[in-house]
């Protein structure tokens, strides 16, 4: 029962449109929370909002939003990789995927740092502790440093 | 069979052995399976104990990959329950693959798929309809390897892993080493998401397979290795959470072609092999030389199995620091300093979320960024940053104090010269090469990676294993210890 329940939910991933989050507007973390199955708590912070998502099998993800109701950054700490394509939406997905397909495909065993004019990504840690981090620098309003979305207590 | 009982506050008693090394925890509190295979530091009788490991040429080209060879067997596969104690001489056939990548960075035995691992049939891990269990497991750098969970007996010098110990379980006390007696351990084959029929799922290649990323690690181009040994502290790939009613997406089964997350439990996870064996199984140590400056070829070094277990492996001088559940040091502390000044750079970076680590398997120093340094990213043709350093000239002044669990710490400094520069060399034992680990010093964080273990001796301790302290007293790390 529990695997068809998950069968369903990876066919719900793998056909939903539009479940989206960074570049998108905040609601769309409703549909995070559901598919990762996980705790969340909002934290409103100086000129931000913070929605920490939280599973019981150690995967912490926390998204960033602007007063204009837009996610404008997502950082994760978890024991394996989170499904990225479900943090940074098709679009940016693409975007990160058009950046490393001059590179060398080849498991590296190094951090992996993509900056383009539309998206940041830094995915860094190890097997049983990944961490990493993904904006859009155009939507990261003006008086908020990037900084905040990989500090230990935001 | 070793049994140990434990009584609080006093040494664990071990009472008689014949062969299998696993341990029995007689009694344990909580109600989840508890692994504790090595909390005391045994002495192994004469095992030979000892695989040579090189770095340097190998079939990818693959810079600062450091390799060995593994023996991989056919499992003796009895009915459950008539397995004989101990096992027969292994009669079952076996291969030997070499360019395997040793990788204190990860755990298990991954090992692409081949006409020589296909020979030997491996039983696979199956769940009671005869499901194959899968594993999708994706890496930091966006790389991943998808392939079924099979059973193999692995061999390496004269040591055998040809079960996982025993996990005892509150919930089945009766468990013993008859079901599990020469069953093997479980181990991953990597097949390609294009050949096999079933589909790899959606959350572990998030990207059509001839999209850009995450990209299957499926071949020995791009896994740059026939396998990966993951020797980390770890004793499985993934743990309780895994085993748990909401595991997270790794294992998974795959009936009618459609794969949904499974929750395994420990035994039938990726073992780490060396806290498999019969015998030196509570860590390893790592030794290689310091390739003279310039020198292009191999640098041959040892894996030495066990920590404290026989002569070759006493940990001796070197200063021991505890693990963090995370696999980090909990603390480390980065510094710059260039000569004659005070540091110029002073960053101080917690687990988890800067963790630090040891990791074989990165075959750089990875430390704070090129802006945070001043220093110049390496480009490539295109004039994109290849987030790795590229100083005019040889640089010092990189520094590091790491502490551990156990309140130990030490200062530690290297070199970083121009990664172009080295790349081109056609050398491929770099002991100087570095790059970026994030973007700001909020991001940053410490990979040592395999340049760290060149003209150095490491030793990993595995998750529960114990060793003395100066004073002489049997101190447990319940993640492992990093000791060098």
């Amino acid at each position: 029962m529990r695997n068809l329940w998950s069968a369903s939910l990876i066919v719900l991933l793998w056909a939903a449109p539009g479940w989206a989050v960074l570049g998108e507007y905040e609601s769309s973390i409703n549909l995070d929370q559901q598919v990762l199955r996980v705790e969340r708590r909002a934290l409103a912070r100086q000129g931000y909002k913070v929605h920490e998502l939280s599973s019981p099998n150690g995967l912490v993800v926390r998204e960033f939003v602007s007063p204009t109701g837009l996610v404008f950054g997502v950082a994760w700490r978890a024991p394996q990789m989170p499904n990225l394509q479900q943090l940074l939406g098709e679009h940016n997905m693409s975007e990160l995927q058009q950046a490393l397909a001059a590179r060398m495909r080849c498991h590296s065993g190094a951090p992996l740092i993509v900056r383009t004019a539309k998206l940041v990504f830094v995915s860094g840690g190890h097997m049983r502790s990944f961490h990493g981090y993904a904006f859009v620098p155009s939507l990261v309003p003006a008086n908020v440093k990037v900084e905040v979305m990989h500090d230990n207590h935001n | 069979m070793t049994i140990t009982t434990r009584v609080a506050g006093h040494r664990p008693q071990i009472l008689v052995a014949i062969a299998l090394g696993s341990i029995v925890l007689a009694s344990c509190g909580g109600g989840n399976p508890v692994v504790q295979p090595n909390l005391d530091t045994p002495v192994s009788p004469n095992v030979q104990n000892t695989v040579p490991v090189t770095v340097g040429p190998n079939l990818a080209g693959f810079p600062n990959g450091i390799f060995t060879s593994v023996t991989v067997c056919d499992p003796e596969v009895y009915p459950v329950g008539q397995n004989p104690l101990g096992g027969p001489p292994l009669t079952q056939p076996c291969q030997t693959i070499d360019n395997i990548l040793v990788d204190t960075g990860s755990v298990g035995l991954r090992l692409l798929e081949s006409e020589a691992v296909d020979s030997l049939a491996l039983p696979v891990v199956a769940d009671s309809n005869n499901n194959t269990l899968y594993e999708c497991v994706q890496f930091a750098d966006m790389s991943y390897v998808w392939g079924t969970v099979a059973r193999a007996t692995i061999q390496m010098a004269g040591e055998t892993a040809s079960q996982v110990p025993v996990i005892y379980n509150p919930a089945n006390p009766g468990q013993s080493n008859t079901e599990i007696a020469n069953t093997g351990i479980p181990i991953q084959i990597i097949v390609s998401p294009v050949t096999t029929p079933t589909a790899v799922p959606a959350d572990c290649l998030s990207s059509p397979a001839t999209g850009g990323a995450p990209f299957a690690a499926d071949s020995l181009q791009t896994l740059g290795a026939n396998g990966i040994l993951g020797v980390g502290s770890f004793l499985q790939d993934c743990g309780s959470a895994c085993a748990s009613t909401s595991p997270p997406n790794q294992y998974y089964y795959c009936p009618s072609n459609l794969c949904s997350v499974a929750s395994v439990a420990q035994d039938v996870q990726l073992w780490n092999p060396v806290a498999a064996f019969t015998s030196d199984n509570n860590g390893l140590l790592l030794t290689l030389p310091l390739p003279a400056s310039g020198a292009s070829g191999p640098v041959t070094g040892s894996l030495i199995f066990g920590n404290g277990t026989q002569s070759d492996n006493a940990l001796g001088q070197a200063e021991i620091f505890g693990i963090d559940a995370y696999g980090n040091f909990p603390e480390v502390t980065f510094s710059l300093t260039y000569p004659g000044s005070p540091p110029s750079l002073l960053v101080n970076y917690l687990s988890p979320q800067n963790g630090s680590y040891l990791d074989t398997g990165s075959p750089a120093f990875y430390f704070s960024d090129a802006q945070s340094l001043g220093i110049p990213e390496c480009l490539n043709a295109s004039g994109e940053p290849l987030r790795l350093y590229c100083p005019p000239y040889l640089t010092s002044g990189f520094a590091a104090q790491v502490f551990g669990t156990n309140k130990t710490q030490t200062n530690f400094a290297w070199n970083i010269d121009n990664g172009t520069s080295l790349l081109s060399s056609g050398n491929l034992v770099l002991t100087t090469l570095g790059g970026d680990s994030g973007i700001d010093a909020s991001s940053d964080y410490v990979d040592l990676g395999l340049p760290f273990f060149l003209g150095n001796t490491v030793f990993v301790g595995f998750a529960g294993s114990a060793a003395y302290d100066p004073q002489g007293q049997l101190i447990t790390y319940p993640n492992g210890y990093w000791a060098f």
